[in-house]
C-alpha cells in the first residue's frame, strides 16, 4: 500500500494532522483482474476568519485592556467633574463680591442715581449669584462618593438657602425705599451672610473632592 | 377677593417677567413703579378666577425680598388669606435660581407670625 501526501502550497502552514483512510477496490483492464489498494488522506479544514479558535487565546487580554480603559475613563471623568465643579465654586465666589460689593454701596450712598443703579445692580447680581449656586447644587453631586452619598446628608454643595438669606438681609427693608438715609448698619449682617456661603462653598468642595 | 366661592377654573401660569415686568421694583405703589403690592393686586385677580396659579420667578433682573414679601406675603397679612391656602394654590417656581423658592417660604411664614410684613 502506497500512500502519497499532496504537495505543500508554498506559504500554506504545514497541516500537522493528516487523516489517512485505507481504501482498496477490484480493477479490471483488458481482462486482467486484480486488488487495489490505496489510502486517502484527508487534509484538515483550513483555518478561516471565523474559526474561533484562533482568537480564543486573545480573549483574556481583550478583557484586560478593555477594563483598563474603563478604569482609565472613569478616572478622567471623575478629575474632569472636579475641575468643572471648582470652575464653578471660583464663578460663585466672584459673584458674590460683586453682590456684596453693590449692596453695601447701595446702603451707603448718599447720591440717589447712584443709589437707583446699584439698587437695580445688586438685584441683579444676587440672581446672578443665584442662578451659579443653582447650577454648582446640581453639578456637584458626588456620583463617585457612593459611600457619603448614601451614609451622610451632605451629597453636593448647596448654598442655595444661604443665598436666599444673603439676598433677604441685603435687599429687604428699607433697601428699596427712595428718601431712606444711608446706613451703615447693615453692612455687618451682609459681609456675615457673604462668610457663611463662602464656608460652604469651601467646605463642601473640600468634602466632596479632597 | 370674592367672599363666595365662586366656581373656579383649574390652574394658570404666569411669567413675572412676561405677565408684569422684567424689572420688578419696590415693596410699595408708592415707592416706584412694578411694585410687590401692584403684582399682588395681578395675583389675587387671578386667584379669583382660577383654583391654582403657578408664578414663574425667572427672566427678570432680579427681584428683591420686600417686593416677594408684599406680593406673597401681602396674600396673608393684607388679603387675609391663611398660609395653608396659599401653599395650596400658589406655587412659586424658578428653574433657573431655586434660592426664590426659599425667599417665598420665608415671605408668607413671616407673615403668617406677624401681623403686617
Amino acid at each position: 500500500m502506497t500512500s502519497q501526501k499532496p504537495p505543500q502550497k508554498q506559504g500554506e502552514p504545514k497541516n500537522t494532522v493528516v487523516k489517512e483512510v485505507p481504501v482498496s477496490g477490484a480493477y479490471n483492464v483488458q481482462g486482467k483482474i486484480g486488488n487495489q489498494s490505496f489510502s486517502l488522506s484527508i487534509e484538515p479544514p483550513q483555518k478561516g476568519w471565523f474559526d474561533a479558535s484562533i482568537y480564543a487565546p486573545t480573549l483574556p487580554g481583550i478583557f484586560v485592556a478593555l477594563a483598563g480603559l474603563w478604569v482609565s475613563h472613569l478616572l478622567a471623568a471623575k478629575r474632569d467633574r472636579r475641575k468643572e465643579v471648582l470652575d464653578l465654586c471660583n464663578s460663585v465666589k466672584e459673584l458674590l463680591e460683586e453682590a456684596t460689593k453693590s449692596a453695601i454701596e447701595g446702603w451707603i450712598t448718599d447720591d440717589l442715581p447712584k443709589r437707583r443703579i446699584a439698587i437695580i445692580d445688586t438685584k441683579s447680581k444676587i440672581q446672578a449669584l443665584g442662578i451659579a449656586v443653582t447650577t454648582l447644587n446640581k453639578r456637584s453631586v458626588g456620583r463617585f462618593v457612593l459611600i457619603k452619598r448614601f451614609l451622610e446628608k451632605r451629597n453636593s454643595i448647596d448654598a442655595i438657602k444661604l443665598v436666599a438669606d444673603f439676598r433677604r438681609t441685603a435687599t429687604g427693608d428699607p433697601f428699596e425705599v427712595p428718601d431712606r438715609p444711608a446706613s451703615e448698619g447693615k453692612i455687618g449682617n451682609i459681609t456675615s451672610r457673604r462668610a457663611a456661603i463662602l464656608v460652604e462653598i469651601d467646605d463642601g468642595f473640600l468634602y466632596l473632592y479632597k | 377677593m370674592a367672599s363666595a366661592k365662586m366656581q373656579r377654573a383649574g390652574e394658570k401660569l404666569i411669567s413675572i417677567a412676561r405677565d408684569f415686568s422684567r424689572d420688578p421694583g419696590p415693596r410699595f405703589k408708592d415707592q416706584g413703579v412694578h411694585s410687590g403690592e401692584a403684582f399682588r393686586a395681578l395675583l389675587v385677580s387671578l386667584l379669583d378666577q382660577y383654583e391654582r396659579v403657578i408664578v414663574d420667578l425667572d427672566g427678570t433682573s432680579g427681584i428683591g425680598s420686600s417686593f416677594i414679601d408684599e406680593a406673597f406675603g401681602g396674600l396673608i397679612f393684607a388679603e387675609k388669606m391663611t398660609l395653608a391656602e396659599v401653599r395650596r394654590r400658589v406655587v412659586v417656581k424658578s428653574a433657573q435660581d431655586e434660592s426664590y423658592r426659599f425667599d417665598f417660604e420665608e415671605a408668607i411664614e413671616q407673615a403668617e407670625l406677624s401681623p403686617h410684613g
